[in-house]
Protein backbone atom coordinates (compact mmCIF):
# COMPACT_ATOMS: atom_id res chain seq x y z
CA UNK A 1 0.00 0.00 0.00
CA UNK A 2 2.12 3.01 1.10
CA UNK A 3 4.56 3.95 3.60
CA UNK A 4 4.66 6.37 6.95
CA UNK A 5 8.18 8.10 7.05
CA UNK A 6 8.52 9.61 10.84
CA UNK A 7 10.80 11.47 12.23
CA UNK A 8 11.24 11.75 16.08
CA UNK A 9 13.29 15.12 16.32
CA UNK A 10 15.56 15.39 19.56
CA UNK A 11 13.19 18.79 20.78
CA UNK A 12 10.15 16.65 20.75
CA UNK A 13 9.06 17.71 17.39
CA UNK A 14 7.65 15.38 14.85
CA UNK A 15 7.64 15.39 11.11
CA UNK A 16 6.06 12.87 8.68
CA UNK A 17 6.44 12.15 5.07
CA UNK A 18 3.27 9.91 3.31
CA UNK A 19 5.07 7.68 0.49
CA UNK A 20 3.20 6.00 -2.22
CA UNK A 21 -0.85 7.74 -0.93
CA UNK A 22 -1.56 9.63 -3.45
CA UNK A 23 -4.68 12.75 -3.10
CA UNK A 24 -6.06 13.60 0.27
CA UNK A 25 -5.87 10.78 1.25
CA UNK A 26 -2.54 11.09 3.38
CA UNK A 27 -4.16 13.47 5.15
CA UNK A 28 -5.94 10.85 6.74
CA UNK A 29 -2.65 9.75 8.38
CA UNK A 30 -1.97 13.25 10.35
CA UNK A 31 -4.56 11.86 12.24
CA UNK A 32 -3.33 8.42 12.32
CA UNK A 33 0.05 9.69 13.11
CA UNK A 34 -1.83 11.85 16.10
CA UNK A 35 -2.79 8.94 17.69
CA UNK A 36 -0.31 6.93 17.38
CA UNK A 37 2.21 9.84 19.15
CA UNK A 38 -0.69 11.36 21.17
CA UNK A 39 0.24 14.59 19.00
CA UNK A 40 -1.35 17.30 17.72
CA UNK A 41 -0.82 18.21 13.94
CA UNK A 42 1.07 22.02 13.80
CA UNK A 43 1.41 22.23 10.30
CA UNK A 44 0.40 20.31 6.85
CA UNK A 45 2.79 21.13 4.03
CA UNK A 46 1.82 19.99 0.76
CA UNK A 47 4.06 19.03 -1.82
CA UNK A 48 5.08 19.70 -5.66
CA UNK A 49 3.24 16.92 -7.17
CA UNK A 50 -0.16 18.82 -7.10
CA UNK A 51 -1.94 17.32 -4.79
CA UNK A 52 -0.87 14.05 -5.06
CA UNK A 53 1.84 13.57 -2.15
CA UNK A 54 1.26 15.84 0.57
CA UNK A 55 3.93 15.94 3.25
CA UNK A 56 2.81 16.56 6.81
CA UNK A 57 4.88 18.04 9.44
CA UNK A 58 3.19 17.55 13.10
CA UNK A 59 4.40 18.40 15.90
CA UNK A 60 3.87 16.27 19.36
CA UNK A 61 1.35 17.13 22.06
CA UNK A 62 3.97 19.93 23.48
CA UNK A 63 3.52 22.69 20.90
CA UNK A 64 6.95 23.43 20.50
CA UNK A 65 6.00 25.65 17.56
CA UNK A 66 3.98 27.79 20.15
CA UNK A 67 7.56 29.45 21.14
CA UNK B 1 4.25 35.88 47.71
CA UNK B 2 0.51 35.58 49.73
CA UNK B 3 -1.56 32.87 50.33
CA UNK B 4 -4.21 32.12 47.74
CA UNK B 5 -7.50 32.77 49.98
CA UNK B 6 -10.05 33.45 47.84
CA UNK B 7 -11.60 30.92 46.55
CA UNK B 8 -15.42 30.79 48.05
CA UNK B 9 -17.77 28.30 46.94
CA UNK B 10 -21.03 30.42 44.70
CA UNK B 11 -23.71 31.89 46.21
CA UNK B 12 -26.35 29.23 45.53
CA UNK B 13 -24.35 27.05 47.95
CA UNK B 14 -24.94 29.39 50.74
CA UNK B 15 -28.28 30.93 50.14
CA UNK B 16 -30.20 29.83 47.73
CA UNK B 17 -31.85 33.02 47.68
CA UNK B 18 -28.71 35.02 46.87
CA UNK B 19 -28.22 34.97 42.73
CA UNK B 20 -31.72 35.47 42.33
CA UNK B 21 -31.55 38.67 44.28
CA UNK B 22 -27.96 39.68 43.65
CA UNK B 23 -27.45 38.44 40.13
CA UNK B 24 -23.93 37.92 41.13
CA UNK B 25 -21.90 35.04 42.20
CA UNK B 26 -20.22 36.40 44.85
CA UNK B 27 -19.13 39.43 46.84
CA UNK B 28 -17.09 40.49 49.65
CA UNK B 29 -19.56 41.17 51.82
CA UNK B 30 -21.50 38.18 51.29
CA UNK B 31 -18.31 36.16 52.38
CA UNK B 32 -18.04 38.33 56.04
CA UNK B 33 -21.40 37.84 56.57
CA UNK B 34 -21.06 34.37 55.65
CA UNK B 35 -17.54 33.05 56.32
CA UNK B 36 -17.33 31.48 59.69
CA UNK B 37 -14.56 29.07 60.28
CA UNK B 38 -11.06 28.39 58.23
CA UNK B 39 -9.76 24.80 58.91
CA UNK B 40 -5.38 24.80 58.41
CA UNK B 41 -4.13 21.49 58.27
CA UNK B 42 -0.11 22.05 59.53
CA UNK B 43 2.79 20.08 59.75
CA UNK B 44 3.50 21.09 63.27
CA UNK B 45 3.33 18.76 66.67
CA UNK B 46 2.86 19.53 69.72
CA UNK B 47 6.16 21.53 70.50
CA UNK B 48 5.72 23.90 67.63
CA UNK B 49 1.91 24.92 68.83
CA UNK B 50 3.16 25.96 72.24
CA UNK B 51 6.19 27.76 70.76
CA UNK B 52 4.79 29.93 68.50
CA UNK B 53 1.91 30.87 70.37
CA UNK B 54 4.55 31.44 73.45
CA UNK B 55 5.80 34.30 70.58
CA UNK B 56 2.54 35.23 69.56
CA UNK B 57 2.65 37.64 72.74
CA UNK B 58 -1.29 36.21 73.47
CA UNK B 59 -3.57 38.85 75.08
CA UNK B 60 -6.12 35.82 75.92
CA UNK B 61 -5.74 32.31 76.60
CA UNK B 62 -9.12 31.02 76.91
CA UNK B 63 -8.63 27.41 77.44
CA UNK B 64 -5.45 25.16 76.97
CA UNK B 65 -6.17 24.35 73.36
CA UNK B 66 -7.67 27.86 72.24
CA UNK B 67 -6.05 31.02 72.01
CA UNK B 68 -7.88 34.69 72.11
CA UNK B 69 -5.17 36.50 69.23
CA UNK B 70 -4.83 40.29 69.12
CA UNK B 71 -5.56 40.61 65.50
CA UNK B 72 -9.65 40.08 65.69
CA UNK B 73 -8.49 35.78 65.48
CA UNK B 74 -9.29 32.92 67.51
CA UNK B 75 -7.31 30.07 66.82
CA UNK B 76 -8.10 25.94 68.42
CA UNK B 77 -5.71 23.27 67.68
CA UNK B 78 -6.35 20.07 67.50
CA UNK B 79 -4.17 16.93 67.22
CA UNK B 80 -5.07 15.14 63.78
CA UNK B 81 -2.62 12.59 62.82
CA UNK B 82 0.37 13.57 64.73
CA UNK B 83 -0.09 17.40 63.63
CA UNK B 84 -2.26 19.58 64.52
CA UNK B 85 -4.81 21.43 62.53
CA UNK B 86 -5.80 25.33 63.44
CA UNK B 87 -9.57 25.98 63.06
CA UNK B 88 -9.71 29.86 62.77
CA UNK B 89 -12.43 31.89 63.77
CA UNK B 90 -13.24 35.72 64.06
CA UNK B 91 -13.07 36.44 67.57
CA UNK B 92 -16.17 36.45 69.61
CA UNK B 93 -17.00 39.52 70.72
CA UNK B 94 -17.67 38.63 74.69
CA UNK B 95 -14.37 38.27 74.58
CA UNK B 96 -12.44 41.43 72.80
CA UNK B 97 -13.18 44.47 71.25
CA UNK B 98 -16.14 44.94 68.52
CA UNK B 99 -13.89 43.80 65.14
CA UNK B 100 -14.32 46.51 62.84
CA UNK B 101 -16.52 46.66 59.53
CA UNK B 102 -13.49 46.17 57.01
CA UNK B 103 -12.38 43.66 58.86
CA UNK B 104 -11.52 40.89 56.57
CA UNK B 105 -10.90 37.35 58.45
CA UNK B 106 -8.93 35.51 54.99
CA UNK B 107 -6.70 38.13 54.99
CA UNK B 108 -5.62 38.32 58.97
CA UNK B 109 -5.49 34.34 58.81
CA UNK B 110 -2.98 34.52 55.75
CA UNK B 111 -0.78 37.09 57.81
CA UNK B 112 -1.59 34.59 61.07
CA UNK B 113 0.63 32.20 59.20
CA UNK B 114 2.97 34.25 57.53
CA UNK B 115 3.93 34.96 61.31
CA UNK B 116 4.07 31.66 62.04
CA UNK B 117 6.29 30.58 59.08
CA UNK B 118 8.64 33.51 60.49
CA UNK B 119 8.89 32.03 64.00
CA UNK B 120 9.61 28.56 62.64
CA UNK B 121 11.49 29.67 59.99
CA UNK B 122 9.98 27.10 58.38
CA UNK B 123 6.42 26.92 56.27
CA UNK B 124 4.37 25.11 58.88
CA UNK B 125 1.11 23.98 56.00
CA UNK B 126 0.98 20.93 55.62
CA UNK B 127 1.79 20.58 52.32
CA UNK B 128 1.50 17.14 51.96
CA UNK B 129 -2.04 16.90 52.91
CA UNK B 130 -5.00 17.24 49.82
CA UNK B 131 -6.72 19.20 53.01
CA UNK B 132 -4.55 22.47 53.43
CA UNK B 133 -7.66 24.59 53.96
CA UNK B 134 -11.23 24.32 54.46
CA UNK B 135 -13.37 27.01 54.37
CA UNK B 136 -16.74 26.64 56.27
CA UNK B 137 -19.36 29.41 55.63
CA UNK B 138 -23.10 29.49 57.47
CA UNK B 139 -26.20 28.54 55.20
CA UNK B 140 -29.95 29.41 55.18
CA UNK B 141 -30.60 25.75 54.67
CA UNK B 142 -32.58 23.79 56.73
CA UNK B 143 -33.34 21.08 55.86
CA UNK B 144 -31.78 18.15 53.89
CA UNK B 145 -34.55 18.21 51.05
CA UNK B 146 -33.71 21.91 50.40
CA UNK B 147 -30.00 21.06 49.75
CA UNK B 148 -30.79 18.20 47.71
CA UNK B 149 -32.97 20.69 45.54
CA UNK B 150 -30.86 23.40 44.94
CA UNK B 151 -28.40 20.69 43.80
CA UNK B 152 -30.77 18.96 41.29
CA UNK B 153 -31.54 23.04 40.57
CA UNK B 154 -28.27 23.77 39.49
CA UNK B 155 -27.49 20.28 37.95
CA UNK B 156 -25.17 19.11 40.79
CA UNK B 157 -25.07 15.06 40.68
CA UNK B 158 -21.65 13.85 42.09
CA UNK B 159 -22.91 13.87 45.56
CA UNK B 160 -20.79 11.27 47.58
CA UNK B 161 -22.53 10.81 51.12
CA UNK B 162 -26.17 11.93 51.83
CA UNK B 163 -27.11 11.08 55.25
CA UNK B 164 -29.67 13.01 57.51
CA UNK B 165 -26.84 15.73 58.98
CA UNK B 166 -24.62 15.50 56.23
CA UNK B 167 -24.17 15.96 52.26
CA UNK B 168 -21.28 15.98 50.65
CA UNK B 169 -20.36 16.41 47.17
CA UNK B 170 -17.90 17.20 44.08
CA UNK B 171 -18.25 20.47 42.17
CA UNK B 172 -15.83 22.00 39.95
CA UNK B 173 -13.27 19.41 40.92
CA UNK B 174 -13.91 20.47 44.60
CA UNK B 175 -15.17 18.58 47.22
CA UNK B 176 -17.80 20.51 49.53
CA UNK B 177 -19.62 19.33 52.22
CA UNK B 178 -22.81 20.10 54.27
CA UNK B 179 -23.12 19.89 57.49
CA UNK B 180 -24.93 20.25 60.77
CA UNK B 181 -24.21 19.24 64.62
CA UNK B 182 -27.90 19.16 65.65
CA UNK B 183 -30.85 18.77 63.98
CA UNK B 184 -32.74 22.09 64.50
CA UNK B 185 -29.69 23.91 63.56
CA UNK B 186 -28.93 25.14 59.88
CA UNK B 187 -26.76 23.34 57.67
CA UNK B 188 -22.84 24.72 57.63
CA UNK B 189 -21.08 24.05 54.58
CA UNK B 190 -17.38 23.11 54.20
CA UNK B 191 -15.22 24.40 50.88
CA UNK B 192 -12.06 22.60 50.16
CA UNK B 193 -9.18 25.23 48.79
CA UNK B 194 -6.78 24.02 46.83
CA UNK B 195 -3.99 26.64 47.08
CA UNK B 196 -0.30 26.80 44.69
CA UNK B 197 2.34 24.99 46.46
CA UNK B 198 4.65 27.73 46.43
CA UNK B 199 2.05 30.22 47.56
CA UNK B 200 2.87 28.91 50.76
CA UNK B 201 7.15 28.64 50.57
CA UNK B 202 7.91 31.12 52.95
CA UNK B 203 10.73 33.13 53.88
CA UNK B 204 11.85 33.53 50.48
CA UNK B 205 14.66 36.36 49.88
CA UNK B 206 14.68 36.96 46.28
CA UNK B 207 18.06 37.23 44.84
CA UNK B 208 16.72 37.44 41.04
CA UNK B 209 13.75 36.44 39.39
CA UNK B 210 13.35 35.21 35.99
CA UNK B 211 9.69 34.18 34.62
CA UNK B 212 9.17 32.69 30.89
CA UNK B 213 7.05 31.08 28.98
CA UNK B 214 8.25 27.01 28.19
CA UNK B 215 7.00 24.67 25.76
CA UNK B 216 6.64 21.96 28.34
CA UNK B 217 3.49 20.69 28.52
CA UNK B 218 3.60 16.82 29.68
CA UNK B 219 3.44 16.89 33.72
CA UNK B 220 4.96 12.94 34.09
CA UNK B 221 8.07 14.03 31.28
CA UNK B 222 8.77 17.12 33.05
CA UNK B 223 8.93 15.73 36.73
CA UNK B 224 11.35 12.91 34.83
CA UNK B 225 13.76 15.61 33.61
CA UNK B 226 13.29 17.74 36.59
CA UNK B 227 14.71 14.18 38.95
CA UNK B 228 17.41 13.65 36.07
CA UNK B 229 18.96 16.85 36.73
CA UNK B 230 18.48 15.38 40.76
CA UNK B 231 15.74 18.38 41.45
CA UNK B 232 14.96 18.88 45.41
CA UNK B 233 11.72 18.97 47.31
CA UNK B 234 9.42 17.98 44.28
CA UNK B 235 6.06 19.38 45.62
CA UNK B 236 3.62 18.39 42.74
CA UNK B 237 -0.11 19.42 42.33
CA UNK B 238 -2.50 19.36 39.65
CA UNK B 239 -1.69 22.40 37.40
CA UNK B 240 1.92 23.06 39.58
CA UNK B 241 5.09 21.84 40.00
CA UNK B 242 7.78 23.16 42.50
CA UNK B 243 11.12 22.13 42.81
CA UNK B 244 14.76 23.43 43.93
CA UNK B 245 17.35 23.01 41.82
CA UNK B 246 21.46 24.37 42.00
CA UNK B 247 19.64 26.29 44.93
CA UNK B 248 17.07 27.79 43.12
CA UNK B 249 13.34 27.72 43.20
CA UNK B 250 11.58 26.78 40.13
CA UNK B 251 7.75 26.90 40.02
CA UNK B 252 6.17 25.89 36.94
CA UNK B 253 2.30 26.62 36.48
CA UNK B 254 -0.08 26.39 33.58
CA UNK B 255 -3.86 27.85 32.98
CA UNK B 256 -5.67 24.23 32.39
CA UNK B 257 -4.33 20.86 31.69
CA UNK B 258 -3.63 21.95 27.91
CA UNK B 259 -1.57 24.72 28.31
CA UNK B 260 2.39 24.82 28.42
CA UNK B 261 3.67 25.70 31.88
CA UNK B 262 4.99 29.12 32.60
CA UNK B 263 7.98 29.03 34.77
CA UNK B 264 9.05 31.38 37.58
CA UNK B 265 12.74 30.71 38.93
CA UNK B 266 13.90 32.47 42.00
CA UNK B 267 16.70 32.58 44.19
CA UNK B 268 18.47 33.34 40.80
CA UNK B 269 21.86 34.06 41.92
CA UNK B 270 24.19 33.63 38.55
CA UNK B 271 22.14 34.56 35.78
CA UNK B 272 24.48 32.67 33.00
CA UNK B 273 23.93 29.55 35.07
CA UNK B 274 20.69 30.10 35.18
CA UNK B 275 20.64 30.54 31.51
CA UNK B 276 22.78 27.35 31.24
CA UNK B 277 20.70 25.18 33.58
CA UNK B 278 17.24 26.14 31.87
CA UNK B 279 18.51 25.31 28.24
CA UNK B 280 19.77 21.87 29.49
CA UNK B 281 16.47 21.24 30.79
CA UNK B 282 14.87 22.26 27.43
CA UNK B 283 16.80 19.86 25.65
CA UNK B 284 16.62 17.05 27.90
CA UNK B 285 12.88 17.21 27.90
CA UNK B 286 12.70 17.22 24.71
CA UNK B 287 15.04 14.03 24.28
CA UNK B 288 12.29 12.48 27.11
CA UNK B 289 9.59 13.39 24.40
CA UNK B 290 11.91 11.43 21.82
CA UNK B 291 12.42 8.42 23.45
CA UNK B 292 8.29 8.58 25.11
CA UNK B 293 6.81 8.84 21.79
CA UNK B 294 9.31 6.24 20.22
CA UNK B 295 8.20 3.86 22.50
CA UNK B 296 4.27 5.31 21.74
CA UNK B 297 4.61 4.37 18.11
CA UNK B 298 5.94 1.26 18.20
CA UNK B 299 3.66 -0.32 20.85
CA UNK B 300 0.87 1.25 18.98
CA UNK B 301 1.82 0.36 15.29
CA UNK B 302 1.35 -3.49 16.21
CA UNK B 303 -2.88 -2.69 17.09
CA UNK B 304 -3.16 -0.69 13.46
CA UNK B 305 -2.03 -3.72 11.02
CA UNK B 306 1.01 -1.86 10.35
CA UNK B 307 4.77 -2.74 10.32
CA UNK B 308 8.22 -1.14 11.03
CA UNK B 309 10.59 -1.69 7.92
CA UNK B 310 13.17 -0.08 9.32
CA UNK B 311 14.93 2.79 11.55
CA UNK B 312 17.65 4.51 12.16
CA UNK B 313 19.20 7.32 13.70
CA UNK B 314 20.14 10.90 11.68
CA UNK B 315 23.45 12.82 12.53
CA UNK B 316 21.40 15.48 14.18
CA UNK B 317 20.09 12.59 16.58
CA UNK B 318 16.82 12.44 14.92
CA UNK B 319 15.19 8.72 14.74
CA UNK B 320 13.84 8.03 11.44
CA UNK B 321 10.48 5.13 11.23
CA UNK B 322 9.88 3.87 8.20
CA UNK B 323 6.01 2.63 8.88
CA UNK B 324 4.78 -0.31 6.05
CA UNK B 325 0.59 0.11 6.28
CA UNK B 326 0.39 -3.13 5.10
Amino acid sequence: MGKLKIKLLPDGTIEMETQGIKGKKCLDYAKVLEQLADAKNEKIVKTDEYNQYVYLELDDSQNLSDN
Amino acid sequence: MSIILKAFPLGFLINHDYEQNTKKSYDLKFERENLNLIKVATNMKLEDVNFIMENLKIPYKYKNDKYILNNGLCVQWTSYQGHYCAFITPVENKFFRKLPPNFDFTKQTELLFKNFDVILKRNTRNVNSKEIFYYCYKTKFKTRYDILEELKKQKIENITRNTENEVRFRYNNKNYKFKRDERKEPFYIESEQKISLVDIISGRKNVTTRSLKTNFTNKEVLIKTLEEHDAKNIHVDELNIYCELNNMQLWYSKNNEESAYNLEADKIVNEDECTQLLEDLESEYGLNIQDLTYKKILERIKNQNMRLESEHVDEDNSIVLTIDLG
